[in-house]
């Protein structure tokens, strides 16, 4: 939910929950690992 | 069961029979609101007479609710709850900021946003390229810190302040870096904190770099994690990385409120990218997305730079899309379709 002030959007990016954000970079990771990136840094 | 332009005229029609009668005089009206990515969602907004400021409840969610099985009637009590929860009070410093600098520079914040995706947005709002990424200004309203509430400057304001968009950069970024200022952590780190969100008297404060494992990719961001991504541009984290990891550095966009970072020994550009793309299309919501593509640091020019692509090749890509859209848009024409 968010608001409109004088017309302007009041944005309220904290009503996004923070599982959802964790759930997305928690996702990068896996997609990172899944191609081979955290072997290449510890062989290097 | 409604289509959803069918429930947007419901919702419009009967939401005044949920509210008290004292909102008999408001009007009810549906407003496209441009969101980041030039999103465009309906808001539904039931403004007083003599009303500033508005809840806007998006319709688009409401609907997802009602496809999922939600009674209308149960939609229509949350719709007037939001629409009796007035923040009038909570934002009525905003309104002076919006036209008076020396508030307004105390409470900028820079966020970083897509350039390509964001054109329209941004031929009405004052920025910085940096790359293929353009830095935008938003105020942040106070009293607001736990739902980070803030609007986007616009050129209205600008002009209204009379400073220069150098002053404006300079200001917005020596605030930011106070205001918000930067969290470096490592993957591992970042998830526990994120999912049980830390106040910030036990937050941890700028560079925690702790050995571990887990440290082959870290997560910048800023200490209330939403525009986070910003803080990439402040130096000072991206300069410690490199001093840790003893190399360049890769700059994956995880999102408008944060960037992923990895050595650049042994690893491919081009292979990152994909993987930042193939994020972006199944995990990142359209809205929060930041680009699709990966960035080089270099901890000797302290140079942020695109690593997969170049800016000319995205020139390139964007005139050939253009030209698509026109020779489309042409050929889609009353006239060309009678001449067919």
């Amino acid at each position: 939910m968010n608001y409109v002030m004088d017309g302007r959007v009041v944005e309220m990016p904290r009503e996004n929950s923070a599982k959802e954000r964790a759930d997305r970079i928690k996702a990068q990771k896996e997609a990172y690992e899944r191609a081979g990136g955290k072997e290449v840094k510890k062989d290097a | 069961m409604l289509n959803y332009e069918e429930f947007k005229t419901y919702i419009v029609e009967h939401i005044k029979d949920y509210l008290p009668l004292a909102y008999e005089p408001a009007e009810v009206r549906i407003q496209k609101i441009r969101k980041n990515n030039n999103q465009q969602w309906d808001s539904l907004q039931v403004v007083m007479p003599g009303r500033h400021v508005v809840p806007s409840i998006y319709l688009k969610k409401m609907f997802e609710r009602y496809e999922n099985g939600m009674p209308v009637k149960d939609i229509f009590r949350a719709c007037a709850s939001v629409i009796m929860d007035n923040k009038e009070d909570e934002f009525f410093d905003a309104g002076n900021m919006v036209y008076n600098w020396e508030l307004a520079k105390e409470h900028l914040l820079i966020q970083v946003v897509n350039a390509q995706s964001n054109q329209e947005m941004l031929t009405q709002i004052p920025y910085v390229m940096k790359e293929d990424l353009a830095l935008t200004y938003r105020i942040m309203l106070s009293g607001n810190e736990d739902t980070g509430a803030s609007i986007l400057v616009d050129n209205i304001m600008l002009e209204a302040w009379g400073v220069s968009k150098e002053e404006l950069y300079e200001s917005a970024m020596e605030n930011s870096k106070v205001m918000a200022p930067e969290r470096v952590m490592c993957m591992e780190d970042m998830l526990k904190n994120m999912m049980k969100y830390v106040p910030d008297d036990v937050s941890p404060e700028g560079i925690e770099l702790n050995e571990s494992d887990n440290d082959f990719m870290f997560v910048i961001t800023n200490k209330q994690q939403f525009y986070g991504a910003s803080a990439v541009f402040y130096g000072n984290s991206l300069e410690e990385l490199a001093k840790k990891m003893k190399s360049d550095l890769y700059i994956l966009p995880s999102s408008i409120h944060e960037m992923l970072v990895v050595s650049a020994k042994d690893h491919d550009a081009s292979e990152l990218a994909d993987i930042v793309q193939t994020v972006n299309a199944n995990v990142v919501t359209k809205e929060e997305q930041l680009s699709d593509h990966v960035y080089h640091y270099d901890p000797v020019s302290k140079e942020i730079k695109l690593a997969d692509t170049t800016m000319e090749r995205i020139r390139e890509e964007m005139e050939v899309a253009e030209n698509h859209e026109t020779y489309q848009a042409a050929n889609d024409s009353p006239i060309n379709r009678r001449s067919r």
